[in-house]
């Protein structure tokens, strides 16, 4: 029995997970401290809610870091899309079909992406920051930087404020929905293995006739898409949407995947991670709101944050060549 | 012989002379000596900070850090002038810290082997925290030394910030082009193995330029201070990433590192600086220059896959391109 | 009787899992050509890693010019006289020629520290002169062809007026014509009273410009030899060790069952290859580093472009030319750079097993991972890979088993074609038998070829039906592998031809 939970915690990822945990029941017995509705269930549906967008694009983003690659645009697309697709309904068009189109346009950003860094073999960083300016300017061009409200059709606003047995928002229910099934084709199909592969060493997945283009273009492609799913959702949660929507979510996901144990190098880490990840921070975040930390604050934490999450990270192989 | 100039050298002067002649088409107020002191104005903080990130990338890093590192020294400087300290003693104090700050960031990108991009990620948002701590209200720059540093001119003609730039791009340059530790950051970002083999510490330079960068935001943050004189840090450098990367791109700056010249960076500058001035004077919301700037950034990638590609089928000499 | 300018004494190395340098000795006198040769992994670049600091000893003494030395790093070594001249080229693609010799140097710098870039050009000038080089000491680095690179290198290293220089294969890149140029200039060098150690594969050229040879195996030193005193067969004997021949366990296989037959292939850096492979049959092809087999497997497994040329298996011709659609096809390959290419090394020997063949047991749409792991684990058993359990990492492993990793993983997808491209580099003895032993049970049970890619040339000769010899790129000769002699095979893939018809056969 010793001996196994010894094993467990030699393990990168459990370890990780353990960690997490800890530091999530510490947060909610200090917090509670501070206020009594923190460890409530409305607290957690508030938070769910809240966090939908950024844990859907925490998704997308922690397969591409698994490959090591990263996407700075995440944030724009998402306020891009939702602008696209309230502009198509105020124009008129019927609902299903904007949504439809909003994601296209999404999915064809994240291609643009994709092609340009697998295919071209430009750094993501820059390709992506290019992506993320361009269409964080053009929101604002949409309504000369002013919010977009009053839709035709208003019924989709129920998905935003729905929720199921009254706890868990429809929108949250989707996050875990989208993770259950990237978990199960990572475990049981070639993908999780592939994907961890090329994050590890992209020449060698190649040389195992794994198609390491195809993949990174893939997952920007999806990244792109779930992007622009986060846009609709956050539309119809908020009932409109702002130019500046969004600005920042590129860093809270990124920092969600790092805590989570995904590695900056790529090829560490797993999805389960990611998503303690989308928890904790979510509680994080709403308990230093609850505890009135000032938001000077809240940006330095979040910045020791990923500096601690990645250099737990990094130092482990670091020891180990030294040991040797 | 003379060193052979290649044709996209020369690319950064055409693009600027290119757009100014554009918008003078389009507004002739453009090319008017007032106008043209306003962009030499203008110019000059986003230049220096452009001549800062372009020695990160010239070793083949980025530092996205440089915005929250300009409104963290601001709010040093307003902070200092505000405690009456004698103009010397600020300007030495915040560039010291500047370059304790970029050698900061330096050490966690070498010692602990963490990509460049994470580390000043996580940086912009510690450092940004700060700032925001120290300025609770906002600062206001009065003191005369300041003031005429933001307003004065040479001769009437020159404003001093615009002097402070080419001070600025002309050491860089002479340090770059004329002394060891200059050709180290050459070699490094050209070819690191090679680097390593020849005896150069990667680590040590690499350290070395983060600090020089962080000197350069330094006096970045002094112009600034003494141009704006209204210090509050949540206003400060929140967009500057963005700009910057256009500017040392259409610079000609190689975003995987050796390639690229300070000149180049001032032209990058002076692109941007018209850019936004002309779309600003042509009555056209800023918005666009937003959009612009990603497009800009996103072409120039473009430009420099072509070259590198056509420089690739000669040679292989560019080395691995990912990882 | 001229002193001893460099003594290295009873240098030890020890590396994780392995002792590469045993009691290795190295002593060169003042003003002598000392060559140094063995087999790939014999420790010699271990050895002049340690003397230039890029490496520390574990233990032994180092004395240069009478003084008890350890460099901390390359530049302290040159600043004491010793210049390494490196096997691959180290130009920096952004700077001058100039700049790419005087790079980083104290000496070049005015009272103000700043670079005297004119002094650098003229010197620069001044030195390739003596080379007898013509090249414009403004040109950039990306400029060079390879040869200019390698004249730079060499230039680099006489610009910094050592008293020892070590060359590391210097002729690897320079063509057949080149080289006796290079040697008059090595010559010139040492009547100047340099002192050079030459490491090269290529014996035509230790017994042309050395004196003295000093011959490691299996990180220690076998003997010192005196040119003209000992033959070069025996030289390479030592090198090799006799004990070496018993390994070779193939047997020649009778099969004219063409598998696969590529005609007229081209690309980077090879041209207008035949080639036809039996089943049942291990087919050789030897060259030495840089004569293209490298490009060559990389391109017959998809992974580079090809110019032209068809590749055609069991008589139907592979159109599409990717990796992807090679492994579909059943053609598998074992890269040169194993640790680069060959596994993944923060994953598990399973992983990384069943990285080409899990979709093959499938359940549904999802993958039978136990059914994975139980031909894993046989893999394991009769490869005999040495690891704690099939979730132990890779990296952890030894060259051997971490080859065998990479071998099992192709194994499992039962390759038609199995291309090895130096399979036993950085192995150790014992696991190059099971390899060899692997290799010859191979063709004789499962239904395939082996394309045997080697420099080194007992193993071809021991392991081969046939052998192809590449040099520039080129297929110069194909021979029955049986009667072949070593130098044979040396003379040709360095450029040389053939003297007797009569072995000379045809590629059927």
């Amino acid at each position: 029995m010793k001996a196994k939970i010894k094993k467990l915690f030699s393990d990168y990822n459990y370890r990780r997970y353990a960690i997490l945990t800890g530091l999530l029941v510490l947060m909610l017995i200090g917090f509670s401290l501070e206020s009594k509705v923190y460890a409530t269930p409305e607290n957690f549906t508030n938070i769910a809610a809240k966090f939908a967008e950024i844990g859907l694009i925490a998704a997308s983003m922690s397969l591409v870091m698994l490959t090591g690659d990263i996407d700075l645009s995440v944030g724009s697309v998402m306020c891009f899309s939702a602008f696209f697709a309230g502009m198509l309904m105020q124009s008129q068009v019927p609902v299903p079909l904007a949504i439809l189109c909003a994601l296209f346009v999404a999915a064809a950003i994240g291609l643009l992406n994709g092609f340009m860094i697998a295919v071209l073999n430009m750094q993501p960083v820059i390709v992506t920051l290019g992506t993320m300016t361009a269409f964080r300017g053009l929101c604002y061009v949409f309504k000369q930087g002013g919010p977009m409200r009053g839709f035709p059709d208003e019924s989709f606003f129920q998905f935003g404020k729905g929720t199921l047995f009254g706890i868990l928002p429809y929108s949250f229910a989707l996050v875990i929905l989208v993770f259950v099934i990237l978990s199960v084709a990572m475990k049981r199909t070639r993908f999780g293995l592939d994907v961890r592969a090329i994050g590890n060493n992209a020449s060698a997945a190649a040389f195992s006739g794994i198609n390491v283009k195809k993949y990174r273009i893939g997952l920007f492609t999806f990244n792109g898409f779930l992007s622009g799913l986060a846009g609709i959702v956050i539309l119809s949660r908020m009932q409109g949407i702002e130019a500046a929507l969004g600005d920042g979510y590129e860093f809270d996901a990124i920092t969600m995947c790092l805590l989570g144990g995904i590695s900056i190098n790529g090829g560490k880490g797993t999805l389960f991670g990611a998503f303690i990840g989308i928890v904790v921070i979510g509680y994080l975040k709403s308990g230093m709101n609850i505890s009135h930390i000032s938001a000077y604050y809240q940006s330095a934490i979040l910045g020791a944050i990923i500096l601690l999450s990645v250099i737990m990270g990094n130092l482990e192989p670091l020891k180990k060549k030294k040991e040797k | 012989m003379k060193r052979n100039r290649k044709p996209h050298d020369l690319a950064p002067f055409l693009s600027m002379v290119l757009l100014f002649v554009l918008f003078t088409l389009i507004t002739p107020r453009f090319a008017g000596l007032g106008n043209i002191k306003m962009i030499s104005k203008q110019v000059a903080i986003n230049g220096i900070l452009g001549v800062a990130l372009f020695l990160v990338v010239l070793t083949g890093g980025i530092d996205i850090s440089i915005g929250s590192t300009l409104s963290l020294l601001c709010v040093l400087t307003g902070f200092l002038e505000s405690k009456k300290i004698p103009f010397l003693i600020v300007v030495l104090l915040v560039l010291l810290c500047g370059g304790v700050v970029g050698y900061l960031k330096g050490i966690l990108v070498t010692k602990i082997r963490l990509p460049d991009l994470i580390v000043t990620l996580a940086a912009k948002n510690l450092i940004r925290g700060i700032a925001l701590m120290f300025s609770v209200q906002a600062y206001v720059i009065t003191s005369p030394a300041m003031v005429s540093l933001g307003s004065g001119q040479l001769f009437g003609v020159i404003p001093y910030p615009f002097l402070c730039f080419m001070a600025v791009a002309l050491v860089t340059a002479l340090i770059l082009g004329k002394t060891r530790f200059g050709r180290r950051i050459y070699a490094m970002g050209g070819n690191r193995e090679a680097a390593i083999q020849a005896g150069i510490d990667v680590g040590r330079t690499k350290r070395s330029v983060y600090a020089f960068s962080g000197i350069l935001v330094g006096v970045g943050a002094v112009l600034y201070s003494s141009l704006y004189k209204n210090i509050l840090a949540s206003k400060i450098g929140s967009d500057t990433l963005n700009t910057l990367l256009a500017v040392v791109l259409l610079g000609g700056a190689s975003m995987s590192g050796g390639y690229g010249k300070v000149p180049g960076i001032v032209f990058g500058a002076l692109t941007m600086a018209i850019l936004n001035n002309g779309m600003i004077l042509a009555r056209s919301t800023d918005y666009w220059v937003t959009a612009l700037t990603g497009i800009l950034i996103l072409v120039s990638m473009m430009v420099q896959f072509l070259q590198n590609s056509e420089l690739f089928k000669r040679n292989r000499l560019g080395g691995a391109k990912k990882k | 009787m001229a002193a001893y300018i460099l003594q290295m004494k009873e240098i030890d190395k020890i590396f994780p899992g392995a002792k590469v340098l045993d009691h290795a000795s190295l002593e060169v006198k003042q003003g002598e050509i000392m060559g140094l040769i063995g087999e790939n992994g014999a420790g010699k670049s271990t050895l002049l890693k340690i003397l230039t600091g890029l490496y520390t000893k574990s233990s032994g003494q180092i004395f240069f010019k009478g003084r008890e030395v350890s460099y901390a790093s390359i530049e302290e070594a040159a600043d004491d006289g010793i210049a390494f001249m490196h096997q691959e080229l180290n130009i920096f693609p952004n700077m001058t020629v100039a700049e790419n010799i005087f790079l980083n140097r104290k000496d070049y710098t005015n009272r103000l520290g700043l670079v005297q870039k004119k002094r650098m050009e003229a010197d620069a000038r001044r030195v390739l002169e003596t080379l007898g080089v013509k090249i414009n000491v403004n040109a950039m680095g990306s400029d060079l062809s390879i040869h200019e690179q390698q004249m730079v290198e060499i230039a680099k290293a006489m610009s910094m007026n050592a008293e020892l220089i070590i060359m590391d294969e210097p002729t690897a890149a320079l063509p057949e014509n080149e080289v006796e140029i290079f040697f008059r200039f090595i010559r010139r060098l040492n009547s100047q009273g340099i002192t050079i150690i030459y490491v090269s594969h290529k014996m035509v050229e230790i017994e042309t410009i050395c004196d003295r040879v000093t011959i490691l195996r299996n990180g220690s030193v076998i003997d010192v030899v005196k040119v003209g005193e000992t033959a070069i067969d025996e030289m390479v004997n030592k090198m090799v060790g006799r004990q070496l021949d018993e390994y070779y366990v193939h047997t020649p296989t009778k099969n004219n069952n063409v598998l696969l037959k590529v005609s007229g292939l081209s690309g980077e850096n090879f041209d207008n290859v035949d080639l036809e492979l039996m089943k049942s049959e291990v087919l050789g092809i030897y060259g030495l580093a840089g004569s293209g087999t490298l490009e060559l497997a990389e391109t017959l497994f998809g992974y580079r472009k090809s110019v032209k040329g068809t590749v055609t298996l069991e008589g139907k011709e592979i159109r599409k030319k990717d990796i992807a659609n090679m492994v579909k096809n059943r053609i598998a390959y074992v890269p040169l750079n194993r640790k680069k290419d060959g596994f993944v090394r923060d994953m598990s020997v399973f992983e990384n097993i069943s990285m080409a063949g899990c979709e093959s047991h499938k359940k549904g749409v999802f993958i039978d991972w136990s059914k994975n792991r139980e031909i894993c684990d046989e893999f394991m058993k009769t490869l005999s890979i040495k690891a704690v359990s099939r979730d132990t990492h890779v990296n952890l492993l030894s060259g051997g088993n971490q080859q065998k990793v990479v071998l099992s993983k192709w194994l499992s997808i039962h390759p038609k074609v199995l291309i090895l491209n130096e399979p036993t580099r950085g192995v150790d003895v014992g696991a190059k038998a099971e390899i060899y032993n692997l290799i010859d049970r191979l063709v004789k049970t499962e239904e395939l070829g082996i394309i045997l890619i080697s420099s080194e040339a007992p193993e071809v000769l021991g392991m081969t039906d046939r052998v192809l010899i590449m040099h520039k790129g080129q297929i110069c000769a194909a021979l029955k592998t049986e009667g072949v002699q070593q130098e044979q095979l040396l003379k040709l893939a360095s450029g040389g031809k053939e003297e007797q018809d009569e072995t000379k056969q045809e590629t059927a």
